[in-house]
């Protein structure tokens, strides 16, 4: 064992200059979002870089950009990313994001992360066998829309006036917004769609309600929307409204129920991914994935400050309770 | 460098070494294989056992918990109690995606699910579903693999409730799931499980991406034959996996499922231990490899050294160095092979020593030799360069023989028939050149000749006084005291000698006397050279005078002087002599008719007479060569004449010789010279074959002579005839005209009528006398011709004019024998010139012949030009006449000698008269015809013809 030691060391000796020598190789990573919003999940990503032996600053460069929700830009910065000539590029943060790299490039290889179905979407047709240069993971988080309005009247089973707060912009919503009015139907609920596809948006169309009778609030899987979650959980709180978001970070933020994928785990995924990408794997042969687990996250603290009493099944079915 | 013994002992060693240990590292490791190879194979069946254990209990587990709602009172339950418990069911188990309840009939009455909204009382029929109804009938319902999305594995798990009441419960599984299980089960290093369901499509892999893709595990041949087979365990299978390496797998079936755990290691991996106690025996090869090359190199060393020093030491005494001796000590055989090359050593210089002086010896030798035989080639150099002259030769001779016979002096000798006398010599000797000796057996050379032996005397001054004391008298007059003679030898005969003389007494060598031999050999060879060479110039000039000769001979046929004078040139030229004469025979004198040389010649009128008393009479006289050497030398009375001759002209020897005609002197051929001395035998000779050929000059001039008197009497002879014939034909004719007229004038009754009778008679006269005179007329004419009498009256004439004139003559014959006659004459025709009257009579001539041999037809004249000439043509269609005689019609006195001809008459002068007469004229006469047809004679005649042609001959 010591003498293949020896040699394990003598060969590594040999390669060691050599891989100095070469440029490491490089990551462009773009995100629709912000540091602030966003900064575990690319150490998500740079975990998820590591289980495939590659480790930031070490033998690989990450290029990072972020777009700060302004994803007007996102397209700039893909191609200004693309100048220095990454290996592989990741596109997350957003739907819209992945579209963009796949319109910037044909040729590097580009790993999304779509929020919502990547075949209804356009980024790609088929899941198990992803054409061109692509390949990524998707959330899945608008198919849970409708899901989380029976969560919300699970909640608060007297609520009939529901906002429900969306990004016109974001094509998976629009996909699936049919399924969720039919969703409010059968749930006897009366939905109020705030659309808000810009930062001031969100305030006009959250100060838009005041006056109003609303009883719940709902946000949308949206990457945009999430960006903002602040404003959006101030707004909730100021207005004492009852409400269900599509990421745990808005509860753990103080939001009152989320309920979805656990994101941290899908930009794992997407790590995963480049780092297999990086080691000469073809996007084509590496499948769209898909989350596995969904959490519900119950904050009883602000249904505390809400005045609500937090029904026995909804507390059985959370996978997590913030006290 | 070569490969010494040095490499060849380690080389041994170290093969001999790795061999073994090579035998030892392949058996050991092939041991470790097999070994490592079994207890892989265990281990592999074992984790093969234990991956389908875990994946079984997974879906167990689940069908375990979905069992705590799965009693038949459950179906009670309210709506509320039942969903609270589902979504505890599914908190517990986070791979159930969906639960559905379906009742005792089938019916959906509630269903809560992580995705969509919960469901209650649909009351949609799903009794028809396996699901549902295998449930019911065996409790439990494992369904078949199916992938949402075609690309996550679900699978449908069912529960019965129980009871009469209790309906089903449905869970949809998230086999993505298993992951977690699968990606725990650790096989070695690189080892891994995965999981295929019945129809061969993966369900779990520790790459999930695979399982996204659906991916058909059919293709590997152990997935195939796994399922293929019935049993439940399989045996361990050497295989490839999806990515192609060798692996190493093993599975389990897991029956409820119909699913098939398998397990599998890189092959490699499994190699490992073997490759570790592979890199261990290398080690263990290479120390041996060190080791036994150490011990190599030390023993090599020791035997090594000695053999070195061996190897040294033979070089340097190889190198020449031999006085060398070589210094080993070990006390075994080397040493002694040591000493054996230091005993070989001292008896290769010992012999080298001898070889030294032998090769010295055998050196000056050749050295000798090739000395001799330069003086050979030297020699034979000076003998092909002076082919002539032997005298260069015999110098050269003799200089060798001096240089190489050690000798003081050396002389050649040559024989003159009884003396010998010298030739040439080389040394500082007296020598006695040109003096004659006699041939005896009392000198040393003359000894050799007689005897034709090599004759040796080492000391003259001990030979006997009495029979050697003429080369005594020599030795002591000429100072030298040893002599050496070789006899030069030509067909057996001495024809001289070589001698070696030495001032000092002493015995020459036997070399030095093969060498003098052999110097007498070449000297032979020399002198029979020059002999040869100049028998054959002498031959090639003989044959070139004769030559000469002849060649005047054939220039000069009518005179015998210019060929005897050549003769006498060459006589000169080829006997060697001065002056040559060559007399003829007159009756009983003779005469100087040819002189070439100095000396007075008798003068070409004088005449002597034929007597014995000098050189050319007497060979006259006796018919052979007469030889006086020494005139004054010979009897004043008999050699009278001779003597007063030679004293006269100046000469001392003479030689003559006879020239021989059927047995008859008719002349001599003699040489003269002022000093007296026998001409030699080959002059002799010579001068013999001179007289010959002046013989057969003088007897062809004479021939000659006579044959042109002979035919210049004949021609005269011939003239006589013709002239004869002219005269005798004027002769005959002047009475005949007498006779014709006479009788012409009795015919015409000048002399009164006349009977009938004699009228009848007198015409017959008259008629065979123009006959007569016709003969004698043409006789006169050719008469003339022959004798160059006859000459054209040249003047200016008219064809047509000749050509109606002949036809006005000729009318008359050819109206009465009834054949056509016509002329042709091309217009403008110029007037020609010449003898007008002779061609109208070779016209006449042949009009008249024609018409005589044509009996039925025409006879037509036709006159042209052409170039310079006329064409006369006389055209018939008479008998013809034969080719063969076509050109005998032309000789005179010639007809065509057939019965018609002869009855025709004539003379048979006519057309040899024409021919004459067209030829005096410069033209040609022709005849073209064929037998039955008729003929064409054709004169040809210049237009103008030269004034006064002589006649012809």
């Amino acid at each position: 064992m010591k003498r293949r030691a020896l040699l394990a060391s003598v060969a590594a000796a040999g390669i060691a200059p050599q891989t100095r020598a070469q440029a490491l190789p490089r990551i462009a990573y773009v995100s629709g979002r912000s540091q602030a919003t966003d900064g575990h999940l690319l150490a998500a990503f740079k975990e998820g870089l590591k289980t495939t032996g590659y480790i930031d600053g070490q033998n690989v460069t990450i290029d990072v950009r972020w777009a700060d929700g302004h994803y007007d830009r996102v397209f700039s910065l893909v191609t200004e990313l693309i100048a220095t000539k990454p290996d592989v590029i990741a596109a997350v943060g957003g739907n819209t994001v992945g579209l963009d790299a796949r319109k910037a490039t044909s040729t590097i290889p580009v790993v999304f992360g779509a929020g919502s179905d990547p075949t209804q979407i356009g980024l790609v047709t088929n899941l198990s066998r992803p054409e061109a240069n692509l390949t990524g993971m998707t959330l899945w988080a608008n198919e849970l829309d409708a899901k989380r309005l029976e969560l919300l009247r699970t909640v608060v089973p007297a609520a009939r006036n529901v906002a429900l707060l969306m990004n016109p912009r974001n094509p998976g919503v629009t996909v699936e917004i049919e399924h969720v009015r039919e969703a409010a139907k059968t749930l006897d609920l009366a939905l109020r769609i705030l659309e808000a596809e810009t930062s001031s948006g969100i305030d006009r169309a959250l100060q838009g309600t005041t006056g109003d009778k609303l009883d719940a609030l709902a946000v949308v899987a949206d990457s945009f929307l999430i960006n903002y979650r602040a404003r959006i959980l101030d707004f909730a709180a100021a207005r004492k409204l009852p409400a269900i978001y599509p990421s745990r970070e808005f509860v753990t933020d103080g939001g009152l129920v989320s309920y979805g994928t656990r994101w941290a785990d899908m930009y794992r995924i997407v790590g995963n991914y480049a780092g297999r990408i990086l080691k000469g794997a073809k996007p084509g042969d590496l499948p769209i994935q898909r989350p596995n687990t969904y959490e519900l996250l119950i904050n009883l603290k602000t249904a505390r400050a809400l005045g609500l009493t937090v029904p026995a099944i909804m507390l059985a079915r959370a996978d997590e309770v913030l006290e | 460098m070569k490969r010494g013994l040095f490499f060849k002992y380690v080389m041994a060693f170290v093969g001999l070494v790795t061999l073994v240990l090579v035998i030892n590292a392949a058996l050991d490791l092939s041991f470790v294989y097999q070994d490592n190879r079994r207890a892989s194979i265990d281990v592999q069946r074992e984790k093969a056992e234990a991956a389908s254990q875990k994946v079984e209990s997974f879906v167990r587990e689940i069908e375990h918990q979905i069992g705590w709602v799965a009693y038949p009172q459950w179906a009670a339950l309210p709506v509320e109690q039942r969903r609270f418990e589902y979504v505890r069911l599914q908190r517990q188990v986070p791979a159930i995606t969906e639960l559905t309840q379906l009742d005792r009939n089938g019916h959906e009455q509630l269903k809560v699910s992580r995705l969509s909204m919960d469901v209650v009382g649909s009351d949609i029929d799903r009794s028809a579903e396996p699901a549902f109804t295998e449930a019911i009938a065996n409790k439990v319902y494992f369904g078949p693999v199916y992938y949402r999305k075609e690309s996550e594995p679900y699978l449908s798990m069912a529960v019965a409730h129980g009871g009469r009441t209790g309906g089903v419960t449905v869970a949809e599984i998230n086999l993505k799931l298993i992951l977690d299980v699968i990606t725990q089960i650790k096989v070695g290093k690189d080892g891994y499980a995965y999981v295929v369901d019945s129809q061969g499509r993966l369900i779990a892999h520790p790459d999930i991406s695979l399982v996204l893709r659906g991916t058909d595990m059919n293709r590997l041949a152990q997935v195939a034959q796994a399922r293929a087979s019935e049993a439940s365990t399989q045996q361990v299978a050497q295989a490839r996996d999806l990515s192609g390496r060798d692996v190493l797998s093993a599975h389990a079936e897991i029956p409820a499922l119909k699913w098939i755990v398998f397990v599998e290691l890189p092959s490699n991996e499994v190699l490992q231990p073997v490759i570790n106690s592979g890199l261990r025996d290398l080690a263990l090869l290479a120390l041996g490899l060190l080791i036994a090359g150490a011990a190599a190199a030390w023993l090599a060393r020791r035997m090594l050294v000695p053999i070195r020093a061996l190897q040294a030491g033979a070089q340097r005494i190889g190198d020449g160095d031999l006085g060398h001796r070589i210094s080993i000590k070990s006390g075994d055989e080397l040493e002694a092979l040591a000493d054996q090359f230091n005993r070989s050593a001292g008896a290769l210089q010992e012999s080298y020593e001898t070889l030294e002086q032998r090769v010295d010896d055998r050196t000056a030798e050749l050295r000798e030799s090739l000395d001799q035989q330069t003086a050979t080639a030297d020699i034979l150099h000076v003998i092909s360069s002076s082919p002539t002259d032997v005298q260069p030769v015999l110098n050269a001779v003799v200089k060798a023989a001096v240089r190489f016979c050690g000798a003081t002096d050396a002389v050649i000798l040559m024989r003159q028939a009884e003396e010998w006398s010298g030739v040439a010599h080389e040394g500082p000797l007296v020598s006695a050149i040109g003096t004659a000796f006699p041939l005896n057996r009392e000198t040393a050379p003359g000894r050799s000749m007689v005897d034709r032996q090599t004759v040796h005397y080492p000391d003259i001054r001990s030979l006997d006084a009495v029979e050697h004391a003429s080369e005594r008298a020599h030795a002591e007059r000429m100072s030298f005291n040893a002599v050496l003679c070789a006899p030069l030898l030509r067909d057996g005969t001495a024809i001289g000698a070589i001698a070696l003389r030495r001032r000092e007494a002493g015995a020459f060598t036997p070399r030095q006397i093969e060498l003098l031999e052999s110097f007498a050999a070449q000297a032979v060879i020399a002198i029979q050279n020059v002999r040869l060479f100049t028998e054959l110039r002498e031959s090639l000039e003989q044959q070139t005078a004769t030559g000469e000769i002849l060649e005047v001979i054939s220039q000069s046929p009518t005179d015998v002087a210019p060929v005897l004078t050549a003769v006498a040139k060459a006589a000169v030229r080829f006997c060697g002599a001065e002056d040559a004469v060559i007399a003829i025979r007159y009756g009983d004198f003779w005469g100087a008719v040819a002189h070439e040389g100095p000396l007075t010649a008798l003068p070409p009128e004088a005449r002597l007479p034929i007597t014995r008393e000098t050189a050319p009479g007497r060979a006259m006289a006796d018919g052979v060569t007469a030889h006086l050497p020494d005139i004054e030398a010979l009897d004043p009375v008999e050699f009278a004449a001779a003597h007063r001759m030679g004293k006269e002209m100046g000469f001392r020897a003479a030689l003559g010789a006879p020239m021989m005609r059927e047995g008859v002197a008719i002349g001599a051929i003699a040489l003269r010279r002022p000093e007296p001395g026998p001409f030699t035998a080959r002059q002799i000779e010579l001068l013999e074959a001179f007289a010959a050929q002046a013989v057969i000059a003088i007897e062809n001039v004479r021939l000659f002579t006579e044959i042109q008197e002979k035919s210049r009497q004949l021609e005269i002879a011939s003239q006589h005839k013709s002239q004869f014939l002219a005269n005798m034909s004027h002769e005959l004719r002047t009475p005949l005209n007498a006779i014709l007229g006479y009788t012409e004038m009795m015919v015409d009754g000048l002399y009164g009528s006349l009977p009938e009778k004699a009228s009848t008679t007198l015409e017959r006269v008259q008629s065979n006398g123009k006959h007569l005179l016709g003969l004698i007329n043409d006789v006169l004419d050719l008469a003339k011709i022959e004798a160059g009498q006859l000459v054209l009256a040249v003047e200016p004439y008219v064809v047509g004019d000749m050509v109606t004139t002949v036809l006005s003559a000729t009318e008359s014959l050819a109206r009465t024998k009834g054949i056509g006659l016509s002329a042709t004459v091309a217009p403008g025709l110029p007037s020609g010139t010449g003898d007008a009257r002779r061609l109208t009579q070779v016209l006449l001539n042949l009009v008249g012949n024609a018409i005589k041999f044509t009996d039925k037809g025409s006879v037509e004249v036709r006159a042209a030009q052409a170039g310079d000439t006329f064409e006369l043509s006389v055209v018939d269609t008479g008998f013809g006449i034969a080719p063969e005689d076509q050109k005998k019609i032309f000789e005179e006195f010639q007809q065509v000698d057939n019965t018609s001809t002869r009855k025709k008459g004539g003379t048979g002068l006519g057309l040899s008269i024409s021919r004459k007469i067209v030829e005096l004229h410069g033209g040609a006469i022709t005849v073209e015809s064929e037998i039955g047809k008729g003929s064409t004679f054709k004169v040809t005649i210049p237009v103008h013809v030269a004034a006064a042609k002589e006649a012809a001959q």
